[in-house]
């Protein structure tokens, strides 16, 4: 992943933000998350079970002293099946509290539902998404994988695309080439 | 028309018929006997919807029948209102459902895709394999059943089984097979498997004759079946393997799937219909509770009993959860919804926590007694009553869970405690029958058996509570059980502090406690009473130990391990856990060894008087070793293939030995174990399973006797013994291990090619340098 990217412009009302980048970038995320929780309430949806309690308080640490206070303003639930992302997505108040989704699509890569049934729920989720960012900044990241996705699952990805606003596309810095030391 | 007293034996849908059922008479006949059968499903949504629903499906009259229904929904703690789906044929009623699901995906769908014993056993009472008294017409009609043994009955009639065994005489995945051996009533048979035709002719004839009620295979799921039936119609001699005429068999696909972390393969199935098929080399649990274990399954779980042997415990447990529901009139969800509450963050450092861990203090204890609660987790959900449904977001109640800000509601009893609680007591029951069993009551097996059983639905149903996929699990009702846990952990050392024993380890379930003064079981008393006093919780003594190690982890000596640990009981049992002679990618060789050793201090009056005789019982061993007197099978490792073959960047043996299979054509999955040799040079590994022999010459001996060593040094270092001082004490006396002379070249090569000098005991043994 480019390691000059630092942080992430935060999220605003009346658009979706995508991060589509491998699992390092849950760093990131992370800063983002401690920022926006200094602010306010924000609401986190983990659909890959990332997300790390520890890592956030070391980041909060940084930027105050009230760190239980801001690990209280961020309100966390779980999906662990495609079907409860949706029924979570749906319950999630719309308020205008910022949503922010972990590996959205890591629920949907489930092999036990059929194909169409799984891209029906990405729609009916980015639907409920599209319904809060009207009124709230709403952040999905899209963990990308490299391997064990089957080319159908790669096709998951396109609707996220379609529906967000903006963009970033990161990738693993390529293993770089360099000439050994001869001493 | 019969009326008798006997044992269902198996139920299925026919197309014509309904359901039909096979009975075992008492007296001797096999029954076959029918009935109607309508099952109901249910949608749930919004009226609209459910409208349109109602409009597609009303012009089937006389195939489905639709009703409004009020059924409990265990998530939203309240009745709902359902459109009941009733399709009188339950042959249908799976098509009917899959057809309505993909047309209405949007409702949420509840009793759909049940096994058709629950529905029965809901209805009826009656499961698979229990005794009844069974009454029916002159056509085969079932008119009455009446269960004259439940399912919680603690000692049972014997089923009077006919089972024909059926083996070839290798394993097919190992070597080609010449011969199939039949057994059956005392008689053995041998076919010879190029006779094809001789072959099927005869074992139709014996099928005909004896007309058994268990085909009891070994890889009959994976081989034998699916080349029996291929045969038979290339030969065009029916085998006659299912007794229900018209019928094929009914093949199940291969999975590969996660359980508790690890990767679990199951071959492909082939299930019969009015008699039993159970591969032992594909049944879940085989070599730990064997038939008797499962008929118990099938009997608690009313799954028929060749399903019983395949599905894992979860799925177990998970039938056991819908039945009560079914019983209870509560919705059983096709897909959860249910999705984890929301919660700050700064409360799942709290909440999202196991089983509490007190690291061990490391090395040998005296006189150390352990201490076990009973089924701790189930027996939690049954006390504090913790199911989905009693789990209230309520942090100002009463009756808080510790830590969580979770309330539990015990105005009535949770759907999980029903489900478990007359399974919990039949273990605890079975567990106090047994340990009052002597060793040579026939019985003893029996219990056992069905105890282990008993034990593993247990263990598995809190892991069910917070799976993904389990029809009544929540997340929070999870943490809950853990809370508590810790909590009854916490009480328990508090109590033994106070009563003056020195807590050694805690873990999870069990502490390991010590007293000077206090060294016998009825020492032990008064403590588990109190503690039994303070959390409510059954709690036993599982036994004192004379002596038990803890041992620290491989990396870092000083550095205390959870649960790897081993020692000696006042009765002379020994008790291993975490190392080598436990685990099952040890090789034989040297997890016996292991276990030899721990035998020899366990003699013992004083473990050091052992020291001795296990250094000349390990120079024994590697001059086996080095001499090729070890047979090869005793040097297998089975390790597991973790993942897809491509998915490895760097292979690990396993992968290596998959790789020389596939070069001939065999495939393994992941979660299937792999059997293979270490070996000289590359890939360092032969795999077990390829069709020419190893060259035993080629083994790696140094590798085996650093796995051997590194075994007896775990077992010997708290007597001063840890794997270099071992590897020296061993290795000094070169001239007993009949070495090889090197060969004069440079070093680094014949290091390579002589087994067993790369070590630099042996480096200096052969140098014949003293230290």
């Amino acid at each position: 992943m480019d390691q000059r990217i630092i942080t992430f412009p935060m999220p605003t009302a009346g658009k979706i933000s995508l991060v589509v980048a491998p699992r390092a970038v849950l760093d990131r995320l992370t800063s983002m998350l401690a920022a926006l929780a200094l602010r306010g309430r924000v609401l986190v949806v983990d659909g890959g079970n990332c997300f790390d309690g520890y890592a956030l308080a070391r980041a909060l640490r940084g930027q105050t002293h009230e760190v239980e206070a801001a690990l209280r303003q961020v309100w966390l639930s779980r999906a662990f099946t495609c079907y409860q992302m949706v029924a979570m997505l749906a319950e999630l108040p719309v308020d205008g509290t910022p949503v922010i989704v972990l590996d959205m699509l890591s629920t949907f890569l489930d092999e036990n539902v059929n194909f169409s049934k799984r891209l029906r729920l990405l729609e009916s989720s980015l639907n409920l998404l599209r319904r809060i960012s009207q009124g709230a900044p709403v952040a999905i990241w899209a963990r990308a994988r490299t391997s064990s996705v089957t080319a159908e699952d790669q096709q998951l990805l396109a609707p996220l695309l379609e529906t967000a606003r903006d963009v970033w596309e990161l990738q693993a810095p390529e293993t770089p080439v360099h000439q050994l030391p001869l001493f | 028309m019969p009326e008798f007293s006997g044992w269902l034996l198996d139920l299925f849908e026919d197309p014509r018929e309904g359901l039909v059922l096979y009975f075992i008479d008492e007296a001797g006949p096999r029954w076959r006997l029918r009935r109607p059968f309508p099952v109901t499903f249910y949608a749930l949504g919004e009226d609209a919807q459910l409208r349109t629903l109602w409009q597609h499906l009303s012009d089937r009259p006389g195939e489905i029948t639709l009703s409004r229904a009020r059924r409990m929904d265990v998530f939203k703690r309240d009745a709902v209102t359902a459109l009941g789906i009733t399709v009188e044929n339950p042959y249908q009623a799976r098509q009917v459902f899959q057809q309505t699901a993909a047309r209405f995906p949007n409702l949420e769908y509840a009793d759909a895709d049940l096994h058709i014993s629950l529905r029965f056993a809901a209805e009826t009472g009656a499961f698979p394999l229990a005794y009844c008294r069974v009454a029916a017409d002159q056509d085969g009609q079932l008119q009455e059943i009446e269960v004259l043994e439940g399912a919680w009955t603690l000692k049972t009639l014997p089923i009077p089984l006919r089972t024909m065994s059926l083996s070839p005489d290798v394993p097919p995945h190992h070597a080609r097979p010449h011969r199939l051996m039949v057994e059956i009533e005392g008689e053995t048979y041998q076919f010879d498997l190029h006779t094809w035709r001789a072959l099927l002719v005869n074992l139709r004839a014996l099928i005909q004759r004896y007309d058994p009620d268990l085909l009891l295979t070994d890889w009959g799921d994976t081989w034998l079946l699916p080349r029996l039936l291929q045969q038979s119609e290339a030969h065009h001699i029916p085998l006659g393997l299912n007794r229900e005429p018209g019928r094929g068999v009914s093949w199940r696909e291969e999975r590969t799937y996660f359980s508790y972390g690890r990767i679990v393969y199951r071959g492909q199935q082939i299930h019969l219909f009015g008699r039993c098929h159970i591969d032992r080399q594909n049944a879940v649990l085989w070599n730990d509770y064997a038939l008797e274990g499962t008929i118990e399954v099938s009997r608690v779980t009313a799954l028929p009993l060749q399903t019983a042997a395949r599905v894992s415990p979860g799925t177990g447990i998970s039938s056991i959860e819908m039945l009560t529901a079914l019983r209870e009139g509560i919705l059983v969800p096709w897909q959860k919804q249910q999705a984890e509450m929301l919660k700050p963050a700064a409360d799942l450092f709290a909440a999202d926590q196991g089983g509490l861990v007190y690291q061990p203090k490391i090395g040998v204890h005296k006189n150390v007694a352990e201490i076990d609660f009973v089924s701790l987790y189930p027996a939690i959900m049954v006390h504090f009553n913790i199911s989905p449904e009693t789990i209230l977001p309520d942090p100002n109640a009463d009756n808080l869970v510790p830590a969580l800000g979770l309330a539990i509601d015990t105005s009535q009893d949770g759907l999980i405690p029903k489900a478990l609680r007359p399974l919990l007591e039949k273990r605890i029951e079975m567990k106090k029958h047994l340990a009052s069993t002597p060793a040579w009551d026939p019985y003893r097996k029996n219990f056992k058996s069905r105890s282990s059983a008993l034990k593993w639905l247990l263990v598995t149903c809190f892991g069910y509570l917070g799976y993904k996929n389990a029809r009544f699990g929540r997340i929070e009702a999870h943490q809950a059980v853990t809370a508590y846990g810790r909590e009854a952990l916490l009480s328990a050392k508090e109590a033994a502090e106070d009563f003056g024993f020195e807590v050694i380890q805690l873990y999870v379930d069990g502490l390991w406690v010590r007293h000077p003064d206090k060294t016998q079981p009825a020492d032990i008393e008064p403590l588990l009473l109190e503690i039994q006093a303070r959390t409510g919780l059954p709690i036993s003594l599982d036994g004192i130990y004379r002596w038990v190690v803890f041992v620290g982890s491989r990396q870092n000596k000083k550095r205390p391990v959870a649960n790897r640990y081993f020692g000696v009981f006042q009765d002379g049992s020994i008790k291993v856990r975490g190392i080598d002679a436990r685990r099952r990618d040890s090789t034989p060789f040297v997890a016996q060894a292991q276990m030899h050793l721990l035998e020899l201090l366990a003699r013992a009056e004083e473990p050091e008087a052992a020291l001795p005789e296990a250094i000349a019982f390990l120079q024994n061993r590697l001059r086996a070793l080095r001499s090729g007197s070890v047979k090869l099978p005793d040097l297998l490792v089975r390790q597991q293939l973790g993942r897809k073959m491509e998915a490895y960047r760097t292979p690990s043996p396993a992968a290596r030995a998959v790789l020389q299979l596939n070069t001939v054509g065999k495939e393994l999955h992941p979660g299937q174990r792999v059997p293979f040799l270490y070996t000289l040079g590359k890939p360092g590994v032969f795999a077990w399973d390829l069709p020419h022999k190893p060259n035993p010459r080629a083994v790696d001996v140094a590798r085996y006797q650093r796995l051997l060593l590194r075994a007896a040094g775990i077992v010997l270092e708290s007597w001063g013994l840890d794997e270099r001082k071992l590897t020296e004490r061993v290795l000094s006396d070169a001239s007993q291990l009949c070495l090889p002379v090197p060969p004069k070249k440079h070093p680094v090569q014949h290091r390579r090619n002589i087994p067993g000098v790369i070590d630099p005991a042996m480096d200096r043994a052969l140098k014949g340098q003293s230290q």
